[in-house]
């Protein structure tokens, strides 16, 4: 395998991260700028996701994701990227986004530029 | 990869634990409410039990360098019935949770990926052969580890039978499309979005202006193709025309047309050389023979074939006959210790990349496409494993690269672990399945080459002595050309090595040797063409992008295409090629950022030269000496220059149209220029059959 050069691996390619969506609690995710998202509906209700807020301001409220019940076609989201142009900033960013309607849940998404180790891998 | 020789026979793979629960519990100790009083119990918690999507993390890290393991081989049975079939295999396609070892970022992880995958077993249900577990029934065993479908083996003149069924459960994966639905055009593009890092808005990523069907679509549809066989490309032979739906979502016909499917079965016959009888049509002998080898299989449904291939949905189709016959007399036991190593790259997602996201991506150049993720070169699914050889001993390694991208163009040689010295001699004896002539295998371009280059598609025969005392060697590889400045991130520069060779024991006795120039197996007459024979037609075929040189200001601008045209399915983009012709092809590359692996399904061909314009100057053109090399993949290289000046990468091919009228395709295999264009169809006329060109519509 060889010894990581100093500075560590360069970071990977995005990846596609899996967002669950269990009980009508979203679960909360720190992921790297590149990846991709995926939030997997496993309820049988129907949920939009929004973004609420970018590092604690609030922005507009753009539809993030539209998941049907769990055992159809559209339960699972399409892939989204979150991508810095560029050298990304040493600091993450955090959104809060949430259910358009009731429940009214919110889950944190935290982007970074790499993704500890006990945040992907066991 | 070790828990694979646990499974027992038959044994159900229990599902993966639920996350479901665990959270709806934890969430209503936290509050002391019932969220049902919100939205009602039944909608919050009332999810069937059953396989469960990804979870977050992976339940352990596997570690590299672990003993190699076979993929489990379907093998063909004789039969003194000559319609008896010699290989039954029903194949099950599948979709699930696997957890696929990577390096990057931290080192090596693990990451859970949402896959399609084959599952196999004989359609008699009877064992499999592979020596550690022979009880074993079905592949893969445990399906939670990535890696290709099941090796088929089988032997010139055999009939050969595989059912196809597609259970894909699409909710265990992304939705990248209105999937096949019960809408009358069951079929779109695949949807991707980026998001605005300071505001969180949306940024379509793609399609942008690609169109069906030349756009990545039907994710969850699927079909076979044999490649490298020598069959009829229609019917139930080597046809990749059908669409095979995902069960519970297969779509009703467009008015007037026979009903879609969610099963098919390929039942072919691979041919006997000639002058034996076609086996199409028995009337008419064989011209040509199919070519004993290193074949393989993959999905190759137009608009997922990338994104199929990189989850794995591959594997090797051994086809063996008199060559492999004369190696086993020249070098005893030589079959019992073969490799067939299956190289993947493992990812779940397929990345465009625009032309201002990234930044790189250069305005004016053609767009890349990536898979996500950052998959390591894997062989059997598996990181980096060791194949322990006796000292002296020798081996035939078949190595097939089943992967789809740009970054897996890499070249081979051994380099010593510890002593740079310490490496075994190769011997290359077949190129794409194909043997090569014993005048090349004493070449010092070809056999006795201590390197060599696979592009996506490519397969190479190799013969490994290992040296004469104990040590370990690794098999390393290294980018062809430095990565492009567009290209994708070159994660094959972390650890770069295939396998481990490691040399332990006594001495081989008694001592192998490599055949000679002398007793190498010459090519079969029909493998030796008459070279003064004329050519009925030349053509050139220009791997370019949409509306070249036209369209700069188009979104769909460097959308991959063939003669500026992107696949249509339609005669605008097809070649019409006579039964038996005898043609010469010039290919030529525009991109300066990728390489195109030109493959032709059906008849391999010759190849007679090559020009890399990014070779120093002294080994830009190679001109290829007879007999000349078969293949049925090739890398048309990589142009240079400016736009308005390029220096143009090429190939020159040759080939006969022979045996098999009927309508089949030729591509790039980096298979999602194939999936956005870059393909056309292919008719062989036989006008004394049907009236020519007939092309069917297949989407």
């Amino acid at each position: 395998m060889g010894k990581p050069k100093k500075g560590g691996y360069p970071p990977p390619q995005g990846s596609t991260r899996y967002i669950h969506i269990v009980g009508g609690q979203i679960e909360d995710k720190t992921i790297a700028w590149g990846d991709w998202v995926v939030w997997m509906n496993e309820d049988r209700a129907k949920y939009t996701l929004v973004v609420l807020e970018v590092n604690g301001a609030s922005v507009p409220a753009s539809v993030w994701a539209t998941l049907t019940a769990v055992g159809t076609p559209d339960a699972n989201s399409s892939p989204r990227q979150f991508y810095w142009p560029g050298a990304p900033p040493k600091d993450p960013y955090v959104y809060t986004y949430g259910m358009q309607d009731p429940p009214n849940s919110k889950g944190v998404l935290t982007v970074q530029i790499v993704v500890p180790p006990d945040a992907e891998s066991v | 990869m070790n828990e694979i020789a646990t499974v027992k026979e038959n044994e159900a793979t229990p599902a993966a634990p639920s996350r479901r629960r665990f959270f709806a519990s934890a969430l209503a100790a936290a509050l002391g409410v019932s969220l049902a009083d919100v939205i009602g119990p039944g909608e919050l918690d009332a999810a069937p039990p059953g396989p469960s999507a990804c979870p977050s993390t992976c339940p352990t890290t596997p570690p590299a360098g672990q003993p190699f393991v076979p993929v489990a081989e379907f093998v063909r049975h004789s039969t003194a019935n000559p319609s008896e079939v010699n290989l039954d295999v029903d194949m099950t396609v599948k979709a699930g949770c696997k957890y696929v070892t990577t390096i990057g970022g931290q080192g090596l992880q693990c990451q859970p990926m949402g896959l399609r995958y084959y599952e196999g077993r004989y359609a008699n249900n009877s064992a499999l052969k592979w020596p550690p577990k022979p009880a074993l029934s079905i592949w893969p065993a445990n399906p939670e580890l990535p890696g290709p479908g099941p090796t088929f083996r089988v032997r010139i003149g055999d009939r050969v039978r595989i059912h196809l069924s597609n259970k894909i459960d699409p909710n265990l994966l992304p939705k990248t499309t209105t999937v096949e639905t019960n809408k009358p055009d069951p079929m779109a593009c695949d949807v991707q979005t980026g998001t605005d890092p300071a505001t969180g808005g949306n940024i379509p990523l793609y399609p942008q202006g690609e169109k069906m069907p030349s756009c990545l679509h039907g994710d969850n549809t699927t079909n076979l193709h044999f490649h490298g066989t020598h069959v009829t490309p229609d019917g139930h032979g080597d046809n990749v025309m059908i669409d095979v739906y995902p069960v519970g979502h297969v779509p009703p016909p467009p008015p007037g047309k026979p009903p879609n499917f969610s099963e098919y079965t390929n039942d072919f016959r691979i041919p006997l050389p000639p002058p034996a009888p076609n086996p199409v049509n028995p009337k008419e002998k064989m011209l040509m023979g199919q070519a004993p080898g290193t074949h393989w299989y993959h999905a190759h449904k137009h608009g997922s074939v990338a994104l199929q291939l990189l989850n794995g949905m591959a594997g090797a189709f051994i086809i063996e006959g008199e060559f492999d016959d004369q190696l086993e007399k020249l070098m005893p036991g030589l079959r019992q210790t073969e490799k067939v190593l299956v190289i993947q790259q493992i990812g779940d997602q397929i990345m465009i990349q625009r032309q201002s996201n990234p930044p790189s991506a250069q305005p004016g150049k053609p767009l890349n496409t990536c898979a996500s993720g950052d998959p390591r070169t894997l062989v059997n699914g598996q990181l980096q494993p060791t194949i322990a050889m006796q000292p002296g001993e020798i081996q035939r390694w078949r190595i097939i690269n089943a992967t789809m991208q740009q970054v897996s163009y890499l070249t081979y040689s051994f380099t010593g672990k510890s002593d740079p010295g310490y490496v075994p001699v190769i011997r290359q004896i077949a190129y794409d399945g194909i043997q090569i002539a014993p005048e090349r295998y004493n070449d010092p371009n070809f056999g006795l080459a201590q390197r060599f280059t696979l592009a996506p598609a490519n397969r190479i025969d190799i013969l490994v002595q290992a040296p004469a005392t104990q040590g370990e060697s690794l098999l390393s590889f290294a980018p062809v050309h430095p990565a492009p400045t567009a290209g994708c991130l070159s994660s094959t520069t972390i650890a770069p090595y295939l396998v481990l060779l490691s040399v332990t024991g006594s001495p081989k006795s008694p001592a192998m040797s490599f055949p000679t120039p002398e007793n190498f197996p010459p090519l079969p007459a029909w493998l030796q063409w008459d070279e003064s024979d004329p050519i009925l037609k030349t053509r050139t075929l220009q791997f370019n992008w949409w509306n070249y040189p036209k369209g700069e200001n188009d979104p769909n601008y460097g959308q991959p295409a063939i003669d500026g045209k992107v696949f249509d399915d339609t005669l605008n983009t097809a070649q019409v090629v006579d039964l038996n012709a005898l043609e010469e092809w010039t290919l030529q590359n525009f991109w300066d950022s990728s390489i195109h692996p030109f493959h032709i399904h059906v008849n391999p061909f010759q190849v007679l030269e090559i020009f890399d314009p990014q070779n120093p100057p002294e080994t830009q053109h190679t001109i290829m000496q007879k007999p000349y090399i078969w293949r049925d993949t090739i890398a048309i290289p990589a142009s240079t220059g400016p736009l308005n000046n390029l220096s143009l990468g090429y190939v020159k091919i040759r080939s006969r149209f022979v045996d098999f009228p009927g309508t089949f395709v030729l591509h790039c295999h980096i298979l999602d220029h194939e999936d956005r264009g870059m393909m056309q169809m292919v008719e062989i006329c036989d006008t004394k059959l049907r009236a020519c060109p007939s092309l069917p519509q297949h989407h």
